[in-house]
């Protein structure tokens, strides 16, 4: 394999563009899918995520590509790694990190970032404001659900 | 604590709202699966949308597919009809068929949602011994064997397959349904049946079922109708209901429209008891023997002009052979119920 084969530009919404290596980008099963099916060629075009985001999906990307190539960093310090990586994104990156591993079809990156945002949303208000839902209970309705709930609301 | 709240919220308040839109159902799903079961029933006040999406990822992923649960006894699922979800539907088709491999032997499932299917392995469960269902659900089932079933209770079952549906039943004993066609009820065990006929007069049931001693209760679900037309063939069925039970009252019925053959005349003083509040009345009768003079229709005639207190006016459309002035010097032979009764002969 040539060395150009071995990269693969992937271009953001905002026109960002990142050479990474193929092995890297693979991790996305859409990616994959786009280099199986040869429809396209050796730019990819991601019309749903900002250079921002990328450039994060692209890290942790890196990260895990050169472990599960090599093994010589153990689980657990993958698993700290993961850890930092979402420890400090606020809620809108997270939010924009689920919705591109989601798109890029990255299956731990979604399990991740969804797992950080169950870590950091503790109360039914943070998660009302996380996913941007509204309330179209009647307060009756509500007190009704906890009334039916009880154990889950007890404390 | 209280400070880490706060500075949360102050955070998830950045988040506005035109920034992002709602995540899909699917992605929400991903994130109550990372939640403890009580934090996930708890965001079922969420909101309506969330109720559903909670309570499959509780008992989907949680229960019914878990080593902790060998056996599943018992199951009542209601999916309600705000939300058309393909994600909740697939889900739901799972579940049950998860449900089905744990042996369940009570189903009852409430589903108000378009598009959900149940899976075709829950007509071949050998353990079900009552299904209650209230919604068409045969989409997919080829094959029908349930061994173990007593009680079935359907709504709007689709002709062909619930006729092979209650034959593949050898043991069923109990039949609840809710019809608006024509059913056949074909079973040597069954022992009681009830029939609730929906807004249609094409509706019908045909019953070999040489076991049964119970026929109940259809009527008082449509004891509220304002307007009723029946045809001959379920009117002769709500004279087989009212050997078994006494008519409801359709205290809010006001029109009739009711055809009738001259043998099913007799039953029809019975049931208009039943309409306090009638105020108007068409009837077709067919005579099977116009040269019998029209004994029964002027029976008929001579019954309402006798019995109505307070009638305005009766029509009679006669045929083109009919004797008009016949007719007409019978009619004022009858003693009226109504003094202020006008009859017209068209």
């Amino acid at each position: 394999m040539s060395k150009s084969e071995k990269k693969i530009v992937l271009k953001s919404l905002d026109n960002e563009a990142f050479e990474v290596e193929k092995a890297v980008a693979l991790q996305s099963q859409t990616i994959w899918v786009m280099c199986e099916d040869k429809c396209v060629g050796n730019e990819i075009p991601l019309e749903n995520v900002t250079g921002q985001i990328l450039a994060k999906v692209i890290d942790y990307c890196k990260k895990h590509a050169v472990v599960d190539g090599d093994g010589d960093e153990s689980s657990e310090e993958l698993k700290n790694w993961d850890t930092e990586f979402t420890k400090n994104m606020d809620q809108s990156t997270l939010f924009n990190m689920i919705l591109a591993a989601n798109y890029l079809n990255i299956k731990s990156l979604l399990n991740l970032t969804c797992q950080a945002v169950a870590d950091k949303t503790k109360t039914i208000d943070e998660f009302h404001t996380f996913l941007n839902i509204e309330n179209n209970f009647t307060p009756e309705e509500e007190a009704q659900i906890c009334q039916e709930n009880l154990w889950a609301f007890d404390d | 604590m209280v400070d880490r709240r706060k500075s949360n919220q102050a955070r998830f308040k950045g988040l506005s709202k035109d920034k992002t839109s709602e995540l899909p159902d699917p992605l929400i799903c991903q994130i109550l699966c990372h939640l403890p079961t009580k934090d996930v029933v708890r965001t079922s006040v969420l909101s309506t949308r969330w109720r559903n999406l909670s309570t499959f990822v509780i008992f989907g992923d949680r229960f019914f597919y878990s080593s902790r649960a060998s056996c599943i006894d018992k199951l009542k699922l209601t999916i309600s009809g705000n939300e058309d979800n393909v994600d909740v539907a697939s889900s739901f088709t799972s579940s049950l068929d998860a449900v089905v491999k744990r042996k369940i032997q009570d189903l009852y499932v409430i589903c108000l949602a378009k598009s959900y299917e149940m899976p075709p392995s829950i007509f071949n469960c050998e353990t079900l011994v009552s299904l209650k269902l209230n919604f068409e659900p045969f989409a997919s089932a080829e094959f029908v064997s349930l061994p173990c079933l007593k009680t079935l209770d359907l709504e709007y079952p689709n002709e062909a397959i619930f006729g092979r549906l209650v034959s593949s039943c050898p043991v069923l004993e109990e039949l609840n349904i809710v019809i608006f066609a024509i059913v056949r009820v074909l079973s040597k065990s069954l022992k009681s049946l009830s029939i609730c006929i929906l807004f249609s007069c094409s509706a019908g049931v045909v019953i070999d079922a040489p076991q049964l001693d119970r026929l109940r209760s259809f009527l008082p679900v449509i004891s509220n109708i304002r307007d009723m037309t029946v045809s001959e063939n379920t009117f002769k069925l709500f004279y087989q209901y009212s050997k078994f039970e006494p008519f409801p009252q359709f205290g809010n019925m006001s029109r009739l429209h009711v055809t009738l053959c001259v043998s099913n005349l007799i039953w029809l003083p019975n049931f208009l008891e039943s309409c306090p509040n009638l105020k108007s009345l068409t009837m077709f009768v067919e005579l099977k023997d116009p040269n019998r003079g029209y004994v029964a229709e002027m029976e008929l005639i001579r019954y309402f002009l006798t019995n109505s207190v307070i009638l305005k006016t009766l029509t009679l459309c006669l045929d083109s052979s009919s004797s008009k002035d016949d007719i007409f010097k019978k009619l004022l032979k009858i003693p009226r119920g109504s003094t202020e009764c006008e009859v017209l002969i068209l």
